[in-house]
Formats: structure tokens, sequence, C-alpha cells
């Protein structure tokens, strides 16, 4: 969407334009559940914690003023609810088997390798246990490292718009997405080692 | 010679695909002597290959309709309008600042106009913020959040980082561990 049209659209919204608030946030809405859903790995937790992003942006529309962009304040107000989240269930995040049904993967490298195997069921079951494990050590993270390897590696932010999302300095940007890596290397250790 | 921590830095930008050609080059140099550091650049490679290759995951398509209907159906108050986007840190940052305000106007009406019959000092009234505005309380079962903060330590000690990020609110349940 050309930013002209975003900030007529802002206008129209924090004017309290629900028309204008709906076609603002549609096109974050798909990126949104996916964040959620890699942070809190629960698809169904994700729905409920989009819709509380919704409808928290909804509420404080008024307040946004520019300064970080929309998609920018957007990922701020869901790192905040998944943090949230995270802190009331404690540990229960280790129940992440369900996430990623391999028949529906659309993308990505760990996808492809369950496309390729779909009709040798041993290489499908290992597909989809990699994809199970590379979640599962992602939920071992903590969440302020979690954040940062999540929306670097997934969602595809770069190191500016992390250090604005989560107002912090670069460099502690850089140093937790090391610290990230470092330890998801420990996790994923069987399937890491001696990579060529 | 510089030691494999000095490139730490630079595994990481490499890592990351941002590091510059001269970043690169400095790097090469290393990694062509140094077997433990090329390792690590391999293995982290692979883990962002693993971490990038992860499938999108999608809502159910029933999601968006049922979303927007909640939307169409949540009415929003002037109050939410300007204040609903503030943390609660910065609720209280905002409520601290406006009492400071308050105790000096009043502070400065009295020192102006004297102890006279008007004005005194118990005109200046603070009102406590609504319960949604205070700090959340304690939670009743302080375990988890510990366990939580422990492990949140390890990974970093700092608690100024701690407040960097997460706000006065977790510092508040960090000391609920001690
Ligand atoms: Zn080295």
């Amino acid at each position: 969407m050309p930013s002209n049209q975003v900030e007529a659209l802002l206008q129209r919204a924090r004017a309290g334009d629900g028309e204008a608030f709906e076609q603002l946030i549609e096109p974050h809405v798909g990126r949104l559940y996916n964040y959620l859903a890699r942070m809190v790995g629960d698809p169904a937790d994700a729905e409920d914690l989009t819709q509380d992003v919704i409808l928290r942006a909804h509420r404080a529309i008024g307040s946004f003023r520019g300064g970080a962009t929309f998609q920018t304040w957007l990922y701020r107000i869901a790192t905040n609810i998944a943090v949230d989240a995270l802190r009331r269930r404690g540990r229960r995040n280790a129940r992440v088997t369900s996430l990623d049904d391999p028949l529906q993967a659309e993308q990505g490298l760990v996808a492809r390798e369950v496309r390729d195997t779909q009709r040798d069921p041993q290489r499908l079951a290992e597909a989809s246990e990699l994809i199970e494990q590379v979640q599962n050590a992602i939920a071992e993270l903590s969440p302020k490292l979690r954040a940062v390897v999540v929306l670097f590696d997934i969602q595809g932010l770069t190191y500016d718009e992390i250090a604005q999302t989560l107002r912090l300095p670069l460099g502690t940007v850089k140093s937790r997405l090391f610290n990230a890596r470092t330890r998801l290397r420990e996790l994923l250790e069987p399937y890491v080692a001696g990579a060529a | 010679m510089k030691t494999c921590n000095h490139y730490k830095l630079l595994i990481g930008a490499r890592v990351d695909g941002t590091a510059t050609e001269a970043e690169l080059a400095e790097l090469h140099g290393h990694l062509a002597e140094c077997t433990r550091c090329a390792g690590e650049v391999r293995e982290l490679e692979r883990v962002r290959r693993l971490v990038t290759g992860l499938p999108r995951l999608r809502p159910s398509s029933g999601f968006m309709p049922a979303a927007m209907a909640r939307v169409r159906a949540q009415r929003v108050s002037w109050f939410d309008r300007l204040f609903g986007g503030m943390q609660p840190a910065e609720f209280r940052l905002a409520a601290m600042v406006a009492l400071v305000l308050v105790v000096c106007i009043g502070v400065g009406m009295v020192a102006l106009h004297g102890h006279g019959p008007g004005v005194s000092t118990s005109a200046v009234v603070v009102k406590a913020p609504p319960p949604h505005m205070a700090p959340p309380a304690r939670p009743a079962v302080a375990s988890a959040n510990d366990e939580y903060l422990r492990e949140c330590r390890l990974v970093h000690g700092a608690l100024d980082q701690d407040r960097a990020f997460w706000g006065a609110e977790a510092v508040q349940l960090a000391s609920y561990s001690r």
C-alpha cells in the first residue's frame, strides 16, 4: 500500500472510522498470526492473541502518532501480548506438537523438504519431526531471545525495525540474535553438528 | 594476533547476511586458519536455514471475518483512543509526572498566597489511578514467573537490560524471586 494511502487511512482511523482501520490492519493480519504462532507455539492460542492485537490496536489507534511505522507499532503490541501470554502460562509452552501440518506447509527450506518427501512416509516423518524440533527449540529460548530471532529470521524485520519494535539499542539486538542462534545450535545439535 | 572472540561480531554479521565486503574479507582470513570458527559459522548458518525455512502459518479461513466483526462491535472511548496504546510502565510514568505537576502547582499556590483561609494544601487532591491503570497485582503463584525470570537472568544477567526491554513491570516481578 502506498505510504500516502496509509497516511490517509490512518487519519480516518484515528478519527474513529472503523472501515479505514480494517483496510489498514488487514494486510498485516497474516504476518501477525505467524509471528504469534511462532512466539507461543500454539495455533489456537495464536488466533486468540491475534484477535487481541487487532482489538488493542483498534482501541489505541488514536495514540499512534507515526515515528515508528504502523507495522512496527503492531509488532510492538503483538510482542507485549505474546510475552504476557507466555508469562501467564509459564513453561506450558513446551507443548507445540501440532503446530505444523506438513501437508499444508507452503514455503521455505523445511517445507520444501517436506514437499519433496511426501511420497516417502519415512522421510515425511523425519521432515515433520525436524519442523517440530525447530519449533520446540524456539520455545526453549527465553522470550526476549525468542522475539528477536523470530522477528529477524521468520518475519524478516531488519535490525533497525527490531530495535524500534522492542525499544532496544541496535547492539543489543545483534547480541541477542547471536545468543539466540548459539542457544539454538546447542538445542538442535543433532541436526546441525558438522554441517557442511 | 586477534583472538577468536574478536571475530564473534563478524561471525554474527555474516550469519545474519549483513556483513560488508570488508568485514567478510577480514573474517575469511581468520576462517581459513581457524577450524573452530569455520565450524561455528557453518553450524550457525545451518541453524538460520532451519529457522527461516519453517513454513508460514495462517489463521483458519473463518478467522478474519470473525475478527473484524469483533472490531465493529468494540466501542472505543475517547480515553482509550488517546491512551490505549500506552504500556503499564508508561502509565506509571505519566501518572508520576501528573502527580509532580499537581504537587508543584499546589506548593506554588501556597507560597504565593500564604496560608490564607481560601487556600490550603488540602486543596491539592491527587486521585489514585482507576483500577485498570494500576500496576498489575502480584500473581498469586509466583513460582512460574520465578522460573521464567531465572532463565532470563541466566542468559542476560544485567537488570537494567531487563528494565530496558520489559519495563518496570518485569523488574518488579524480578524482585519477587529474590
Ligand atoms: Zn577462531
